[in-house]
């Protein structure tokens, strides 16, 4: 309402969120367990003398470098742009809330970057007893990136006490904070295995491989070992409605929950038998099979995280369309139209009932909905009434419990459910109609 | 009346207004500078390769060595622009937020493509650089690297120049909401443009320049030196007409104030066009004299730049008016944490310089 809203043709931008997010999720729980992998495993090589061992720890790293340092880190960049862009809103009130500990975050950042960089190029150069301290550095710098990050994302879900008292204290150590970062942490350490499966598998000679893979094998099943117990931790962290929705309030959502957990238990019996135990036996086929599974585990479970905070992008202030909850009753009496920014009409009586209806539309849906292609509404409401579409939009909240209830005056309403009744029956319905015929803006100078 | 530009976050400003002044303009220089490297030194990189494989033996071999010292530094350059761009863009989205993230809207998917151009760009660099270790320089991808770096540069001084123009906002949205919109239809965002490229190869200049130092052989020094301190020379000479026409887009009340307006403006964006000139007339005999002068007037620019923001959205945006409830113990720990962290980088950075020279 605030802000213009991004029409990108037939996609969501929640599709957008989640392909930048999952592939980011995936690398930088890498970027963090990797750190830890690599510097305990040196030091495990130096330990037992174990030249072999330290010629695949060097190998891996290059893989390491490649994998976190450009994708990881742009990638990180990339969510970033994409929720300022889908979410402007939101992400305004996350960075102010927590600019300080965006602040804090970039410091770790900095110094994870500098730090894997002197590591890797650090391991002719460097005695061992410094290339492992700034190992160290790195992993810790890492972590600690995760520590800060974590805090952020689960205020999104359980804001906790934020909600009345607006500290930064309580926005950061909300209820789901902890049991969070120790699933986090988890993840990392079995991603970090999983990696490291995939460059032992190709790694000479035989023996050094098999001998890499089971040990990498304990690192998946270690992280994988924690995982039931944190995730049962964080479930009951969450708001009831977000459990709900995960336990059959919404099936879609409860099937990708039971998905996670599937995915992520084949992930286990396939280390255990495969690379665990019969690494010699075990080819870089399986090992990729495994680690396309542990994306799948990862797209699902941050799927499903990101579901059960609906109808809120922070919950119990914002929702998902980015109007909050202290503006509901002003809103409610004097109209989003009246409010809203970027809108080409303000009266909802007005004779113009489609262009009234897709402003509407366009301010309080389109953030989740398109109108044919992704959640799209022309199909959904395909043989409603005008009337039955009034109803639905009445009790939204009532009737999808993942959705917020419908915000506006009465005739706002109207016109939403004459616009949607028609968009499923009658002629179809151009997206750029309303603003391509002429419609006038409220420009800046009129505004003075 | 409802004006179109969004209005402030209800959540506060965590901090002073001054202060994130302060961290964005003082933080920008230390973007700026391996920005310019990186976009620079792929263009030289790529022409390094290209006369190293052609160029008689003698004058190949001062291009190999060029390039001996440069290809990792692309590397690291690349990773300290993304790094040190977050700060700034951090401290923008506290201030600017209500202009950044609506321009970044209409333009939408060519924001977004950043992202790709960005990662492509970067990992074009790592081919170049590991390709290079054992066959002999493959010129195009360091090309490619820095054409598609080229290409962030270009978008970014799209959403930097579109974030000024709230007037523009209204035509756009209306042609169409789907994020296709550009700014080049804007005057001031060639000449801006061609600023930052033009800028690029200075620096690029006097970094070649300073390596020199580093090679044994009296010759290549000679040979870099000699190189560097003309590319310097040349590009910034090329960026006063640049920098002249930049100025000459601005619109009248907001170029005035570089032009007597405004006593402290005008003092310090030609004291930083003075120190520049100066850099370019010491830069053979002392580089790095001329390097430390070139980073003050980067500072004096940074600054430049931001006045500039300011006047031209002053009459329809204003930072004073954003509400502040300064976070001050989380500032604190960001205070001790800046400090450990930088004392971490200078520390790995100490060790590593000490070790000697990498055996690769």
């Amino acid at each position: 309402m605030n802000f213009p809203v991004w029409d990108p043709p037939m996609i969501g931008g929640g599709i957008l969120i989640g392909i930048v997010a999952i592939l980011h999720v995936f690398v930088s729980h890498f970027a963090v367990g990797g750190g830890f992998f690599l510097v305990l495993t040196e030091r495990r090589a130096y330990r037992d003398d174990d030249r072999e061992l330290l010629s695949y720890v060097k190998k891996h790293s290059l893989f390491f470098v490649l994998v976190t340092l450009v994708f990881g880190a742009v990638s990180g960049v990339g969510i970033w742009w994409t929720i300022g862009l889908v979410h402007p809103t939101a992400t305004s009130t996350l960075i102010h809330v927590f600019v300080w500990a965006w602040a804090i975050e970039w410091v770790f950042f900095l110094v994870e970057i500098a730090a894997a960089l002197f590591y890797y190029y650090g391991w002719e150069r460097l005695d061992q007893r410094t290339h492992l301290a700034i190992g160290w550095i790195y992993a810790g710098a890492a972590w600690a990136s995760l520590l800060v990050i974590n805090g952020i994302l689960t205020f999104m879900l359980t804001p906790g006490r934020w909600l009345t008292t607006h500290s930064f204290w309580d926005a950061y150590f909300n209820p789901s904070m902890l049991p969070s970062l120790l699933t986090r942490t988890a993840v990392a350490v079995a991603l970090a295995g999983l990696y490291a499966l995939l460059t032992a598998a190709v790694v000479e000679p035989k023996a050094l491989r098999s001998r890499v893979m089971r040990y990498a094998s304990l690192w998946v099943l270690a992280g994988c070992a924690v995982i039931p117990f944190s995730g049962a931790w964080y479930v009951s962290q969450i708001p009831p409605l977000a459990r709900e929705i995960s336990m059959g309030g919404a099936p879609a959502v409860t099937i990708f929950a039971g998905l996670s957990i599937a995915l992520s238990g084949l992930i286990v019996v396939l280390t255990y038998f495969g690379p665990y135990r019969r690494p010699q036996e075990t080819s870089i086929v399986t090992v990729a099979t495994i680690a396309f599974l542990g994306l799948g585990a990862t797209g699902v479970t941050e799927w499903v995280r990101e579901a059960v905070r609906k109808p809120y992008i922070i919950y119990g202030y914002m929702y998902s369309n980015a109007l909050r909850l202290d503006q509901l009753a002003e809103l409610n009496a004097g109209g989003v139209l009246a409010q809203a920014k970027w809108v080409t009409l303000r009266d909802a009586s007005d004779p113009d009932w489609q262009r009234v209806g897709y402003e509407i539309f366009r301010t309080e849906c389109r953030s989740c909905h398109t109108i044919d292609g992704y959640n799209g509404m022309r199909l959904m409401v395909k043989g409603w009434r005008e009337e039955f579409v009034d109803y639905q939009l009445q009790h939204l909240n009532e009737l999808k419990g993942f959705m917020p209830p419908f915000i506006g005056t009465d005739p706002e309403r109207r016109a939403l459910a004459r616009w949607l009744a028609r968009l499923g029956s009658e002629k179809p319905f151009s997206e750029g109609l309303a603003i391509a015929d002429g419609g006038t803006v409220i420009r800046q100078e009129e505004a003075r | 009346m409802i004006p179109i530009i969004p209005g402030p976050d209800p959540a506060a400003a965590p901090a002073p207004i001054g202060l994130l002044t302060v961290l964005l303009v003082a933080l920008l220089p230390l973007h700026l500078i391996p920005m310019n490297l990186a976009l620079g030194g792929g263009f030289l990189a790529a022409w390094a390769a290209w006369r190293a494989r052609r160029a008689a033996e003698l004058e190949g071999r001062h291009y190999r060595a060029l390039l001996g010292s440069f290809t990792t530094a692309l590397l690291v350059v690349t990773a300290a622009t993304i790094t040190f761009g977050i700060a700034p863009l951090l401290f923008l989205q506290v201030l600017y937020g209500p202009l950044f993230y609506t321009s970044s809207v209409l333009m939408a998917w060519f924001w977004l493509a950043v992202i790709a151009l960005l990662m492509g760009g970067y990992y074009s660099y790592y081919a170049f650089a590991f390709h290079r270790r054992d066959a002999s320089p493959h010129a195009s991808l360091a090309l490619a690297g820095a054409l598609l770096l080229l290409a962030v540069g270009f978008l970014f001084s799209n959403n930097m120049t579109l974030m000024l123009r709230p007037e523009r906002w209204a035509a756009m949205y209306a042609a169409s909401a789907h994020g296709f919109h550009l700014n080049v239809a804007d005057a001031t965002h060639g000449p801006r443009f061609l600023h930052f490229v033009t800028a690029s190869f200075a620096v690029t200049g006097l970094f070649v320049a300073l390596l020199a130092r580093r090679h044994r052989s009296d010759d290549t020094q000679q040979w870099m030196q000699r190189l560097g301190a003309r590319l310097f020379a040349g590009a910034t000479h090329m960026q006063i007409l640049v920098g002249l026409l930049f100025l000459s887009s601005l619109e009248r009340p907001v170029r005035d104030l570089f032009l007597g307006g405004n006593v402290g403006d005008t003092a310090v964006l030609w004291c930083a066009v003075a120190l520049a000139l100066l850099a370019t007339l010491i830069v053979r005999r002392r580089p790095a004299l001329a390097a430390a002068l070139t980073v003050a007037t980067i500072f004096g620019m940074s600054f430049v730049r931001h006045r500039v923001r300011e006047a031209m959205v002053a009459p329809v945006f204003s930072v004073a008016d954003l509400k502040v409830v300064p976070q001050y113990g989380p500032m604190t720990i960001f205070a001790i944490v800046l400090l450990a962290g930088i004392g971490t980088l200078v520390w790995m950075s100490v060790r590593f310089a000490r070790a000697g020279p990498s055996k690769v």
